[in-house]
């Protein structure tokens, strides 16, 4: 069988449809949290620091899963293009979300459970008043919630991929290393890897989400805090990272359309994506090199990784995209604008974080706003202007359309808000800046205060885009 | 009779010899991470001479490899292990229930597809790791009859296994197979 052959290709489906949709307006209401958030530390809102940690929180974990599901629908919709998806895993999926992200909104707004997203030991169980272990248990079993359904949409995954290729082996392309043909698509390598590394970090989040639920009930029973530390980083940062490996599907598949070229696959593609498989499980470590009693050589591996990990993918990424823009009569649109965008973010993204992932650096950048300059960077003008893209794609009835002015100035709005949003975050970092404070010193104020007017352009930018595309998925429009 | 039947209950019988019986006993190690799989193995063994419940009953695996779970998270308690050791009624239970378990996994994992099999090691395969760690970590010894570095190593053992099937079932997805439209892929 010639693997390069679709076996279909529908218009999106229902559950695809409501993915994005969800995706949308979620992305939307966690930027205005984040906004919030920004005018607070700029002393523009009189929010009390207890619900700013609550906002923190539902931001950070919120942005986390909904990246998650919008990368979910970009894989779901041009995976099940060349495999045979099964519907009812997806809408089962859903159904664990949706009860998983009731459990944490209730655990952060009622129970009042604010130990950040990476609720990291021994901290949800010592909420000093704050909230109680019902609350932090909400939470947690959300979380698990979550990640049940997460386990069943990749078992999915892992089974029609089998079906149809006969094992990961052959979908991640080994064989075409070695003979040269019936290479897989991208699209199947990129959700082979993605599949591997979200079954094996969901796996080890059930298990750390499980102790330090028995951890809550039974404090006797405690856990070792590194060990904690290094479970919670393996399953969540596994996954956050595998978000942008989702969406990169977007890029894979749709700008061909609009070039009217092929994204082919060569040899160095197959490699750097199994590369990847293996490094991006392996690279957490550089989140925890501030952790002195961490094994010498976890540390040595973290910083040598942090460098090597995400280069393959993205520069064979990059260079094909130039590669494939250049010359090509591509037709600009708002989804093809954001999807070169994209590129870019991934790209620029990555440099503050290989920066940070120096362990030289990382002992005084580490708990500054550096961090979340480099993820904002990356997700923001990376993952999440891929998202945006098949959104509107999507809502375009998954056609190239015109660019209008409305277009024009919010895809500008979003990349400069974006980009200058993310560079204050930056910049903060460099001027050491303390992350995951609610209140700053005065001399910091006006990087809040900046940040909350590009965060507000980011909104808004945003707002138009989900709306109007929102707009096209639920009423699409009939062609003349 | 069929052979592996025979091999089954012969397995079990050798298992409950008295001597046997002790020795493996007397070890929590031994009791949970030897005998256990030896009487699961067993059972697996003596499926093969019962006839198969009705699939309605049955659907892709999906009642057997529960009731497997239940039984082995029910195992894996303290305080049913020592139980066993001074309570000759819940030792004879714990032989049926175990070797039911592995009559249930010898038809029912045929039956049941990537999914399921993949659901069922998602629950056990980290069910595995957190009593492993439970075992580990408690600060008291929780079986009367064992010591606390018993505990320790079996907690040690519960860790490795886990670690080693998860191994094996993500070598399982890299492993040629031909699978397509037969009953294995569900």
């Amino acid at each position: 069988m010639n693997v390069l052959n679709r076996i279909k290709s529908p218009l999106a489906s229902a559950e695809v449809k409501v993915y994005a949709a969800i995706s949308g307006v979620v992305v939307l209401l966690m930027m205005v949290f984040g906004l919030v958030m920004r005018m607070t530390q700029g002393q523009m809102l009189p929010i009390e620091p207890g619900l700013f940690y609550q906002l923190m929180t539902a931001h950070g974990i919120g942005m986390v899963a909904i990246a998650g599901l919008g990368g979910s629908a970009v894989m779901w919709h041009f995976l099940g293009k060349y495999v045979n998806l099964r519907a009812g895993f997806a809408w089962a999926n859903l159904a664990f979300f949706l009860a998983g992200v009731v459990l944490v909104l209730g655990g952060i707004f009622v129970g009042g459970f604010a130990a950040a997203w990476t609720f990291l030991y021994p901290l949800p169980a010592n909420g000093m008043g704050m909230w109680g272990r019902h609350a932090a248990a909400a939470y947690m079993g959300g979380v698990l919630l979550v990640g049940v359904g997460m386990l069943l949409f990749y078992l999915e995954a892992a089974r029609a991929i089998i079906q149809q290729y006969g094992s990961f082996a052959k979908s991640l392309g080994w064989h075409f290393l070695k003979s040269g043909q019936d290479a897989p698509p991208a699209t199947v390598i990129a959700s082979s890897v993605v599949t591997i590394i979200n079954i094996l970090a969901i796996l080890v989040g059930a298990v750390i989400l499980s102790m330090m639920l028995i951890n809550l009930y039974v404090p006797e029973i405690a856990i070792h805090p590194l060990l904690a530390k290094n479970l919670i980083f393996l399953f969540g940062h596994v996954f956050i990272n595998s978000t942008i490996y989702m969406a990169v599907i977007a890029v894979y598949e749709i700008l061909p359309q609009y070039t009217g070229r092929t994204w082919k696959v060569y040899k160095p593609f197959v490699w750097a994506w199994s590369a990847t498989c293996l490094m991006v499980l392996t690279v957490y470590p550089h989140h925890l090199l501030m952790d002195f009693a961490q094994p010498l050589w976890m540390h040595i591996m973290g910083q040598i990784i942090s460098y090597t990990s995400s280069l393959p993918v993205l520069a064979l990424t990059l260079t094909a995209t130039l590669g494939m823009i250049y010359r090509s009569n591509i037709k600009w649109d708002l989804t093809s604008a954001l999807l070169v965008l994209s590129i870019f973010g991934w790209s620029a993204g990555v440099i503050p974080a290989v920066i940070d992932g120096t362990i030289a650096v990382n002992q005084v950048m580490h708990n500054t706003l550096w961090v979340p300059g480099h993820f904002h960077l990356y997700l923001l003008l990376g993952c999440m202007a891929m998202i945006l893209a098949f959104i509107n794609w999507l809502s375009n009835q998954e056609k190239a359309q015109g660019f209008s002015a409305l277009d024009k100035a919010m895809l500008w709005t979003f990349a400069i808000s974006a980009f200058t949003y993310a560079l204050i975050f930056l910049m903060s970092g460099q001027a050491s800046v303390p992350r995951r404070m609610a209140v700053h010193l005065p001399q910091w104020v006006w990087y809040s205060q900046a940040a909350s007017l590009f965060a507000a352009g980011v909104v808004l930018s945003s707002m138009v885009i989900v709306v109007r595309a929102l707009a096209g998925i639920i009423k699409p429009v009939k062609p003349a | 009779m069929n052979p592996q039947t025979v091999a089954g209950a012969g397995l079990l019988l050798m298992l409950n010899i008295p001597f046997i019986r002790r020795i493996m006993e007397s070890d929590m190690a031994y009791h949970m991470l030897l005998q256990f799989p030896l009487i699961l193995l067993a059972g697996w063994l003596l499926a093969r001479g019962f006839p198969e419940p009705a699939k309605k009953w049955n659907y892709a695996g999906v009642t057997g490899l529960l009731a497997a779970s239940m039984i082995l998270m029910f195992w894996m308690i303290p305080r049913a292990l020592d139980l066993v050791l001074i309570n000759n009624t819940l030792e004879l239970l714990k032989f049926l229930s175990l070797a039911l378990a592995g009559m249930a996994l010898a038809w029912s994992w045929p039956l049941a597809g990537m999914i399921v099999r993949g659901f069922f090691l998602g629950n056990v395969l980290p069910m595995m790791m957190v009593v492993g760690w439970l075992y580990i970590e408690a600060p008291v010894r929780l079986c009367n009859s064992y010591l606390s570095y018993d505990q320790l190593r079996t907690g040690s053992g519960l860790l490795a296994l886990s670690i080693a099937g998860s191994l094996l079932w993500l070598y399982a997805f890299f492993m040629p197979s031909n699978q397509a439209g037969n009953s294995e892929i569900r």
